[in-house]
């Protein structure tokens, strides 16, 4: 009888750990592939040849008012090391003239809408990579009703990182800088990616509400609108957006 | 009084001509497939641009059809399958073609089961999508695929007719044998087909050229190789009621590149160089001139030597007549039936660069003068008129290259668009120049921006073969907007262009391999 007991405490345990590690290895491999996802999504390409910083480029502000400004913006470092320091995300040093000397106006981001350097488009949204609500300038990844931005942090040995030889600078950077994903749709709070995927099937629907039909298939967990689609499910709401 | 009535006329005719051109860009767009570079424009229409994108080993080769809108965004980058099916039951793609405003991809299919080949045409759709519809224009019988006819095309000027030449398998001692069937465009109903045995034996790769014209009149231009010195060239007409062969004699020469065409009459023209038999092909020595009628008779034939002033308008040194290294690059007609032959003296040079294997190459590439030739529409030379530059760049694909020259001809005036490479560094400074016609520095990063890879400038050859600049450096308008406000260093590419009822639509993008950028640039004129 003990070892009946004992038996079956064995089995069911085993059977649990199965379960366990299945579910674990099913959850691990839902992040890999998101995060392969995530990387195949982001568009922003910071190799030498498209962006240096310090040069000056051609781009706009976008003031409160909505007015956009032409003009030049000196490049600065994506994001500011160790949190110190100005970068794109939290400065925009706006200037009339190329030759400029001096920028007509340095711009935080509770003064702007938004502004472009180059060909990367910054919006003030209210993310700063943590729990604090501030304005930041986070880069638009992606456009639509449901726009997807990318905020970065450099690694905590940033410093020490050099690049390898052979290695891309998409490789370089991923060693050098941590890179969040974050969604908003206007008049709503940014969310972070990854926090959506905690209750997917919850929050989703919520976002996109007015398009009843892919909300419904969200909310019932429909093959192919679950988390690991999330991209495809903003791009099939951010068409559909546009043509209603 | 006098010299202010020739002052005041000067300025307006500057302001007139000044006014004339206008350049504007689009954005700058980012090159999603960065490994694709494009291989030809196939046309335009009402609704916006195409243009076609190769890429890949030959074995598995990718090709994207791209449409741009009026507005030059892109519509659609429709991916066209290089092969597909089965081994014994495949299709590979032939080509891609626009015709009338409708685009058409010919693929070939071979039955391992029905032991035949076929040439099929699957219409592309207004979204870019492939019609499902399969049109079969030719099938013939085919043991092996390796062992199967070979098709090639012709559409009419105005689109309405498809000619379509099937040169059947070889056959050892046998008489070469092809088809020739002319189609309606509308339905693809056949209008007529000849099976044809021709004089000569079969060769394994024979070289025929195809035109048809507006009346399903297809001409052949024949070229049998008897040995590498001596051949045999033939024009053979056939329609619904004639059947004609004319052999032709080219004297001392062999014809070079050149275009077959179809002019206003009906008739068919053949324009191009003429090099030594047995020669190179690159070394032009004569210009050719054939127009032969809808009944297969020859109407004028000229095989005339490159006059001696040409010779010496086109800066090369000159061996027996010969000018080395000079390629053919169109023919454009005019609108008095004549028409301008475009030549330019181009080189290339490879070396292995590291010790990679495979070897990695650099091209060492020259465009060198371009000669424009007007010829009335029985073939006499008009004038004659050299554009002296010298485009040098180095390059890991000889694809991808900013050198040579874009071109229009445009109420027959001749308007080329094409890169100042030869540019200089200052040592103090470190900007770029070159030295205008008064011998002064002019700094291209102030005049062009510094983002203009390669300065850009416009030369405007007129009916007469006149400069319209011929006041300014180079005898060319320097169109310094056109690489303005740029994010990312560009030139434009001479060899990506369409030509419009407006002006010049042409293709600008960053250098490199990658080519991670580019734009669209609109010049008025």
């Amino acid at each position: 009888m003990d070892v009946g007991y004992y038996n079956f405490t064995f089995n069911e345990i085993f059977r649990n750990m199965n379960h366990f590690i299945t579910t674990l290895s099913v959850f691990a491999l839902s992040f890999t592939a998101l995060a392969q996802t995530e990387s195949a999504t982001a568009t922003a390409d910071w190799s030498p040849e498209i962006y240096q910083v310090g040069k000056m480029y051609p781009g706009y502000i976008i003031n409160l008012d909505g007015d956009t400004i032409q003009g030049f913006i000196k490049a600065d470092q994506r994001c500011s090391i160790a949190g110190i320091g100005s970068s794109n995300q939290n400065t925009c040093a706006f200037y009339v003239n190329e030759a400029d000397k001096k920028p007509a106006q340095k711009y935080k981001p509770a003064d702007l809408k938004g502004y472009k350097i180059a060909d990367k488009v910054y919006e003030s949204i209210k993310y700063s990579g943590g729990l604090l609500k501030a304005p930041n300038f986070n880069l638009v990844v992606q456009e639509g009703a449901i726009r997807m931005y990318e905020w970065y942090a450099t690694k905590e040995n940033y410093a020490s990182i050099s690049k390898q030889s052979g290695e891309t600078w998409l490789q370089y950077d991923a060693r050098r800088f941590d890179s969040k994903q974050v969604v908003a749709k206007e008049g709503t709070d940014p969310i972070e990616v990854s926090m959506l995927g905690l209750s997917f099937a919850k929050k989703m629907p919520e976002m996109i509400a007015d398009h009843k039909e892919l909300a419904a298939k969200v909310a019932n967990k429909e093959k192919g609108y679950g988390f690991l689609r999330i991209y495809e499910v903003i791009d099939e709401y951010n068409k559909w957006k546009a043509n209603n | 009084m006098k010299s202010c009535l020739a002052f005041v006329f000067a300025i307006t005719s500057f302001l007139g001509v000044a006014q004339t051109v206008t350049v504007a860009s689009t954005e700058e767009y980012t090159n999603q497939l960065q490994n694709a570079y494009w291989t030809r424009v196939l046309g335009q229409d009402e609704n916006g641009y195409y243009l076609l994108r190769e890429y890949g080993p030959i074995t598995n080769s990718k090709i994207v059809l791209e449409k741009y809108s009026p507005a030059l965004k892109l519509v659609y980058a429709t991916d066209i399958e290089a092969t597909s099916g089965t081994f014994n039951d495949s299709k590979l793609h032939r080509l891609t073609e626009m015709s009338n405003g409708s685009i058409y991809v010919f693929l070939e299919g071979w039955s391992k089961a029905a032991a035949q080949n076929s040439f099929i045409l699957k219409r592309v759709n207004e979204d870019g999508t492939l019609d499902a519809e399969d049109v079969v224009l030719e099938t013939e019988p085919s043991a092996g695929q390796m062992k199967s006819a070979n098709y090639s095309i012709s559409f009419s000027p105005d689109g309405s007719k498809l000619l379509v030449l099937t040169q059947k398998p070889f056959v050892k001692d046998g008489p070469e044998g092809i088809r020739l069937q002319v189609f309606e465009t509308k339905s693809f109903t056949s209008i007529w087909k000849k099976d044809v045995a021709l004089a000569n034996t079969s060769e394994r790769f024979p070289r025929n050229d195809i035109q048809v014209n507006n009346e399903g009149v297809a001409f052949m231009f024949k070229d049998i190789k008897i040995s590498n010195k001596e051949h045999q060239y033939q024009l053979l007409t056939y329609s619904n009621d004639v059947e004609k062969l004319q052999n032709l004699n080219f004297n001392v020469y062999a014809p070079g590149k050149n275009k077959m065409m179809i002019n206003k009459a009906g008739h068919l023209l053949v324009c191009g160089t003429l090099y030594p038999a047995g020669g190179r092909a690159d070394d032009w020595q004569g210009i050719l001139f054939l127009e032969a009628s809808p009944q297969g008779e020859i109407v004028s034939l000229k095989t005339d030597m490159i006059p001696a002033d040409i010779q010496a308008q086109a800066g090369v040194p000159v061996k027996n007549g010969i000018l080395p290294n000079f390629a053919f690059k169109d023919v454009l007609p005019k609108s008095d039936g004549g028409y301008i032959l475009l030549m330019e003296e181009q080189k290339e040079f490879k070396n292995i660069v590291g010790q990679t294997t495979p070897p990695v190459y650099e091209y060492d590439l020259t465009f060198g003068n371009a000669l424009a030739l007007s010829f009335d529409a029985k073939g006499t030379l008009l004038w004659s008129t050299s554009l002296e530059k010298k485009q040098t760049e180095k390059t890991k694909d000889p694809k991808l290259k900013f050198g040579s020259f874009a071109y229009q001809l445009k109420n027959d005036k001749l308007y080329l668009v094409w890169n100042f490479t030869a540019l200089q560094r200052d040592l103090v400074s470190g900007y770029r120049y070159w030295m205008d016609k008064n011998g002064s520095k002019i700094n291209i990063d102030n005049l062009f921006g510094k983002e203009a890879f390669y300065p850009t400038l416009l030369t405007v050859i007129d009916a007469n073969g006149r400069f319209e600049f011929s006041d300014r450096t180079f005898s060319s308008l320097p169109l310094d907007e056109i690489q303005k406000p740029n994010a990312f260093p560009m030139a434009i590419d001479p060899s990506m262009f369409f030509a419009t009822d407006k002006g010049m639509v042409i293709l600008s993008h960053m250098p490199g391999i990658e080519a991670k950028r580019f734009k669209f640039n609109t010049i008025g004129y």
